[in-house]
């Protein structure tokens, strides 16, 4: 049995040690897709504890057909879009990227700051980040924080390969065009 | 110029580690082209961005936090059942009344009288006869608490709950 399938089996049998190792394995999962879906710091801490305390209580229908990882980021990825509906900060459309949507992320034609020093880009990266749309957001830090594949951020958010792979490309290029434009990093990324 | 420049695409491919062109290619390529050497240390800057850890922190006892409630979290999925099964006696209840609806008693009754009563007095047969017949107005009050109850535990169920199904 591999090392997840013991884990998951001792969890099962009701050791506590078991889940808490669990939840330290995964927290910075977790924190990754609820940080970058969430804006209101306070809902996050108790966002990512309905992630585990569903994961807790679902770890029964866990099938081992998926990486336990993946199927952790799912319900981490879902808990998120249903409180993002909740709150009215996402319709339907914000998940069904209109093609204009990204133009009009591109065409603000805003004065460029005063130059950013080399330490402030990271700062503006994570503000221009949280302006994509919400899936370009969970993509980019799915695949470049938590090295998964096209196919496991696809079931992650139940979108095709081919979808994932095209707003990734598209995700990278509205931040580096934005990062160019609005903050001249040219002079720092030569 | 017919020069083949790397389109962005290809270049982010090429850093991916996805790209079927080989990197003596690139290599090659760049060493001549401003435009895409200019390109291609652009997304390698932002990829080097990007694997950075954004700093994203919950509280340090979040796991302790979160095992000390799974007694609590065990006792909800305990109660959870409780509510399947009260809802499942409560639906056959609700179906046997409404099958008792249906059914006429005046004429169970007198079945009943013909055959066992003979042997009582006069007005203890009617008695019986009697209350037996008027079941038939009480069963429909049975019948609609019944699927009141149901009612109500349903939705006590669905508000009850986990909050982000
Ligand atoms: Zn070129």
């Amino acid at each position: 049995m591999t090392e997840t399938g013991k884990l998951v089996k001792l969890i099962l049998s009701g050791d506590a040690q078991a889940f808490e190792t669990l939840i330290e394995e995964h927290k910075p999962l977790v924190s990754h897709v609820v940080f970058r879906m969430i804006p209101n710091p306070q809902d996050r801490e108790d966002i990512s504890q309905e992630v585990f305390i569903k994961v807790y209580q679902n770890l029964s229908d866990f099938r081992f057909e998926a990486k336990l990882s993946t199927w952790i980021a799912q319900i981490a990825y879902n808990l998120a879009i249903n409180y993002l509906r909740q709150k009215k900060m996402i319709s339907l459309d914000d998940l069904e990227l209109a093609d204009d949507s990204e133009g009009h992320l591109v065409a603000e034609n805003i004065q460029p700051d005063k130059k950013v020093e080399e330490k402030d880009i990271s700062q503006r990266l994570k503000t221009e980040i949280d302006n994509l749309p919400v899936q370009f957001r969970v993509i980019v830090t799915l695949f470049h924080l938590d090295q998964m594949s096209y196919n496991e951020i696809g079931k992650i958010l139940n979108l095709p390969e081919g979808t994932v792979k095209s707003y990734l490309f598209r995700a990278r290029k509205l931040l580096k065009d934005r990062l160019l434009s609005k903050y001249q990093v040219e002079d720092i990324w030569q | 110029m017919a020069v083949n420049h790397w389109t962005e695409e290809q270049i982010q491919e090429f850093l991916d580690g996805k790209s079927s062109i080989s990197k003596n290619s690139l290599e090659e390529h760049l060493k001549s082209c401003e435009a895409c050497t200019k390109s291609f240390r652009y997304y390698q800057n932002l990829y080097s961005e990007l694997i950075r850890d954004p700093g994203f922190k919950l509280s340090t006892d979040f796991a302790r936090n979160l095992v000390s409630r799974i007694p609590q979290l065990a006792q909800a999925r305990a109660r959870f059942k409780f509510s399947d099964v009260f809802i499942g006696s409560v639906g056959i209840a609700a179906l046997l009344g409404v099958m008792i609806f249906f059914i006429d008693f005046s004429i169970i009754a007198e079945t009943v009288a013909k055959f066992s009563f003979s042997s009582l007095k006069a007005d203890v047969q009617d008695w019986l006869r009697n209350s037996l017949s008027s079941l038939n107005g009480g069963v429909l009050l049975i019948g609609s608490s019944v699927l009141t109850l149901l009612v109500t535990a349903t939705l006590d169920r669905l508000l009850s709950g986990p909050k982000y199904r």
